[in-house]
């Protein structure tokens, strides 16, 4: 589904390169929940905007269903960490169904599929509501529904809920996992929470602070997950050595 | 109660009548205009030629500010054409306003653009430049091309600048217009606007007359900005709780 081979980015400085990415190879695999997980500055936002067609990367490749990645693309949905990713002058439901009116769907067809993702992610009840009128929780809902309703291949996500707070991150979480098992797409998640990287992801991909691709570690937890549950401590203190080292 | 201090200070002896009307006096001199029909046919007439120089303005405004954000170069460009004409008066460029198009409506326009366009330009290049990034990727990562993002999302996101520029634009337009009429006056057959109407009333020392023109300009000016950019605000930028 996704290859990235080899992939770099640097800045030129006074004839010094400046890495922000150093040999950075790995795969996804379609229907696989992968999570970035590296401390902040260490570029895992960079990776998955290369990923995204967002910015130009040095050297590598990035290959999608074997195509390589030129420019943003609705085969790659990113959802992003802010709040103000939506259009605040379309309501929730126009900034879930202009995706498909650009992309040349019909009116009568845009309709069941906007319904259905706002349903999925439980807004069904707020598609009049302008972006302003709605939490940060309902704001990230709206917003990972704007994502899915193109079908993309992959959903890049870039720590999207890390402004909220704990009991609605929670939340949001088992909803992701649950829309995931329901659509089987396939996730690439950046995030810097060690916590949230276990209880989501199949397999965990480490940077290290400088950018460079430190470790893959399979996570075979048993869901659902709990931090109290067995194997999650030892995983949490595994990443935790690996990330502080 | 503005009125009030008017009126008492006109009927006093210290004021001549003549040069200083009481506002019974503008008021009636305005009913007699607006019955007559010359108050609003003058104003009718200003008002278009504003209408297109504020028409021309917008789409030049629009043009020069997408160029500039979308090219360092154009943005160059437009920035030095802004620091040289944006202090230069429109008055000022009368003469040369003359030799290019004559003495008429198109000098008037012209001066108009000229009033309008660069604080219009200043706006919009704030307003384009202030779009959050998101809003751009977001665009790009749902399908859009250039021509789409610009109407779909660089327009929009920078609406409140844009409303703000075109307010400012058209008090700008307001005050040139007045101007240049009274300089060129209902020349080349032209009706003549309410700035010629101002130069004619005090030539034949028609005070009252001056005043009721001066007052047609204030009411417009008044319903412009609380029916037309109040309720476009209260539509667009207030509903979706996007105010600067």
């Amino acid at each position: 589904m996704l290859v990235v081979d080899n992939l770099y980015k640097y800045f030129n400085t006074n004839e010094l390169k400046k890495y922000v990415l150093q040999d950075i190879s790995f795969t996804v695999k379609a229907g696989e929940f992968v999570c970035l997980l590296g401390p902040s500055g260490c570029g895992k936002t960079t990776l998955l905007r290369c990923i995204g067609g967002f910015e130009p990367f040095s050297a590598g490749k990035v290959l999608v269903t074997g195509q390589p990645v030129l420019g943003p693309g609705i085969d790659r949905m990113m959802v992003f960490q802010g709040f103000d990713q939506l259009f605040s002058w379309k309501t929730v439901y126009a900034n879930v169904e202009y995706p498909l009116q650009i992309n040349g769907l019909a009116k009568k067809d845009r309709h069941n599929l906007v319904l259905r993702y706002l349903t999925m992610v439980g807004l069904q009840d707020y598609t009049n509501y302008y972006p302003y009128q709605l939490s940060g929780g309902m704001k990230q809902r709206a917003a990972l529904a704007r994502a899915l309703v193109l079908e993309p291949r992959i959903l890049l996500m870039d720590e999207p809920f890390g402004n909220l707070d704990a009991l609605t991150r929670n939340l949001l979480q088992s909803e992701l996992l649950k829309i995931w098992s329901e659509t089987a797409s396939t996730i690439l998640f950046v995030t810097h929470d060690i916590e949230e990287a276990i209880l989501l992801s199949d397999r965990i991909i480490m940077l290290s602070p400088s950018g460079e691709l430190k470790d893959i570690v399979p996570n075979q937890l048993e869901r659902p997950r709990k931090p109290g549950k067995s194997g999650f401590v030892e995983l949490w203190e595994h990443l935790y050595s690996q990330l502080g080292a | 109660m503005l009125m009030l201090v008017w009126e008492t200070l006109a009927r006093t002896v210290f004021f001549n009548p003549t040069v200083f009307p009481s506002v019974t006096a503008i008021l009636n001199a305005f009913a007699e205009g607006v019955a007559s029909g010359l108050l609003i046919e003058k104003t009718a007439y200003s008002l278009l030629l504003i209408f297109n120089g504020l028409l021309i303005s917008l789409l030049t405004a629009v043009l020069l500010s997408s160029m500039a954000i979308m090219s360092s170069f154009a943005e160059n460009i437009v920035t030095t054409l802004n620091s040289i004409l944006h202090p230069l008066p429109g008055i000022a460029l009368l003469p040369v306003a003359i030799l290019w198009f004559g003495i008429g409506e198109a000098s008037i326009i012209f001066i108009v653009i000229h009033s309008v366009l660069w604080p219009m330009v200043v706006n919009f290049m704030t307003g384009f430049k202030t779009i959050p990034r998101i809003y751009m990727d977001v665009g790009k990562n749902i399908g859009l091309r250039p021509i789409g993002l610009l109407w779909g999302v660089i327009l929009p996101a920078s609406l409140p600048y844009l409303l703000s520029g075109t307010k400012i634009g058209w008090a700008r337009a307001w005050r040139s217009v007045i101007a240049a009429e009274m300089v060129f006056g209902a020349a080349s057959g032209t009706a003549g606007g309410l700035g010629w109407h101002i130069y004619m009333t005090r030539y034949l020392f028609d005070i009252s007359g001056t005043f009721a023109a001066l007052l047609a300009i204030i009411i417009v000016g008044i319903l412009v900005e609380e029916l037309l950019f109040n309720n476009i605000e209260k539509h667009t930028v207030i509903k979706w709780g996007m105010t600067l």
